[in-house]
């Protein structure tokens, strides 16, 4: 009897199951929310065997009464490690996982630790099997992530505070400020200004001559490290000392609005697809006349 | 836009959820365990476009009440015990 055997493609990715299924899904992996800590959990997956289960930031781990949790501390030499070993995956954009940690949820911290999982097991033709839902999660995760990134660039609007500072308070949907900020320091390098994540309460903020802009927190600014004049602006969103001509420049942009604005063509359906109303709250041209009435 | 998955529930939930899981089993832990486990993971499962924020809970109470029953039917010794309906 003939015994037809069959050999594998080995430029393709096996199909396997979610790595979930080796342990229960429901269990907790819990590590300290870090991104040094996802790669240590990363780490953690090949050097100490543990199960990929759902992994939870500390933070937001809430207690269980059926099983207990795994702890995985975080070791920036492990996450280090595993960082730079991405570097041998050339087709594949490290950037995702940013984007994933960024995203700030539990299901896409355990979708990216899974996809890492499978890059390492079997290299880049993982990360196109879009079978594997947690994948599949994560491709969208960029784009979602892509979307708010652009929007992030086009839905700035700086106010010079009376110190000669931009002040710009944004509040996107994911925090996209780390990966959105390279952007606006390329653009405005003459310039101090600071980008304030209001929902997130944290912004950049750039001073000339530096190579990158830093990062401030509402403990920074309890703690009095910060600048001058941006303290008010960010805590009293309602009475920030503008600069004098600020009122005329807002003024200015609002009426170049209003001019390139063609009124038969309207489309406000359309207007607010391109432009969504949670972002109005923080653009210039969207604010009430105070002279129109 | 919503970023909702059960993961995040989960998060928020998981002591009132077990504690549900609890009072169903009529304080039986091993029935409880396993009535917790089955359902969050059946939860886990289902796309999260089949439920928002507002309506994960009774999606949550509905699949734990045919856990349940399932339940139920295969160990029919826990009806006996005292499992609720």
């Amino acid at each position: 009897m003939k015994q037809v055997l069959r050999k594998r493609n080995p430029t393709r990715a096996p199909c396997v199951g979610p790595l979930m299924a080796e342990a229960s899904p429901i269990q907790s992996t819990v590590y300290d929310g870090s991104l040094a800590g996802l790669l240590s959990v990363v780490f953690s997956v090949f050097n100490e065997q543990i199960p990929i289960t759902r992994l939870v930031r500390a933070h937001r781990y809430a207690p269980d009464m059926f099983t207990s949790p795994i702890q995985v501390a975080t070791n920036s030499e492990y996450a280090r490690r595993v960082w730079d070993g991405l570097d041998r995956f050339e087709d594949f954009d490290r950037e995702l996982v940013l984007r994933c940690w960024l995203f700030d949820t539990t299901q896409a911290d355990t979708d990216i630790a899974h996809l890492l999982v499978r890059l390492y097991r079997e290299g880049c033709d993982a990360v196109q099997d879009f079978r594997d839902e947690a994948i599949f999660r994560c491709e969208q995760i960029r784009k979602k992530m892509f979307r708010e990134i652009h929007r992030t660039h086009a839905f700035v609007r700086f106010a010079e505070a009376a110190d000669g500072l931009y002040f710009a308070r944004i509040e996107p949907d994911f925090d996209v400020l780390p990966l959105a900020i390279e952007h606006f320091e390329q653009r405005y390098q003459d310039q101090e200004w600071m980008i304030w994540d209001d929902k997130r309460k944290y912004g950049f903020w750039f001073r000339p001559g530096m190579p990158r802009s830093e990062r401030i927190s509402s403990a920074d600014f309890a703690a009095g490290a910060c600048v001058d004049g941006s303290h008010d602006l960010v805590t009293e969103s309602e009475s920030s000392p503008a600069a004098a001509h600020e009122d005329g420049y807002q003024r200015l942009w609002s009426t170049y609005f209003q001019s390139v604005n063609i009124a038969a063509r309207a489309n406000p359906r359309l207007h607010r697809q391109h432009v969504p109303v949670r972002y109005w709250r923080n653009l210039t041209e969207k604010q009430p006349d105070p002279t129109a009435s | 836009m919503s970023t909702f998955d059960f993961y995040s529930y989960l998060n928020k939930y998981t002591p009132e959820l077990q504690a549900k899981a609890l009072r169903l089993a009529a304080e039986d832990m091993d029935f409880a365990r396993e009535l917790y486990q089955r359902t969050a993971t059946r939860a886990m499962q289902e796309p999260s476009d089949r439920f928002s924020a507002g309506t994960v809970e009774l999606f949550v109470d509905n699949l734990m009440l045919s856990v349940l029953e399932e339940m139920r039917q295969e160990r029919p010794e826990a009806m006996s015990s005292g499992a609720r309906s």
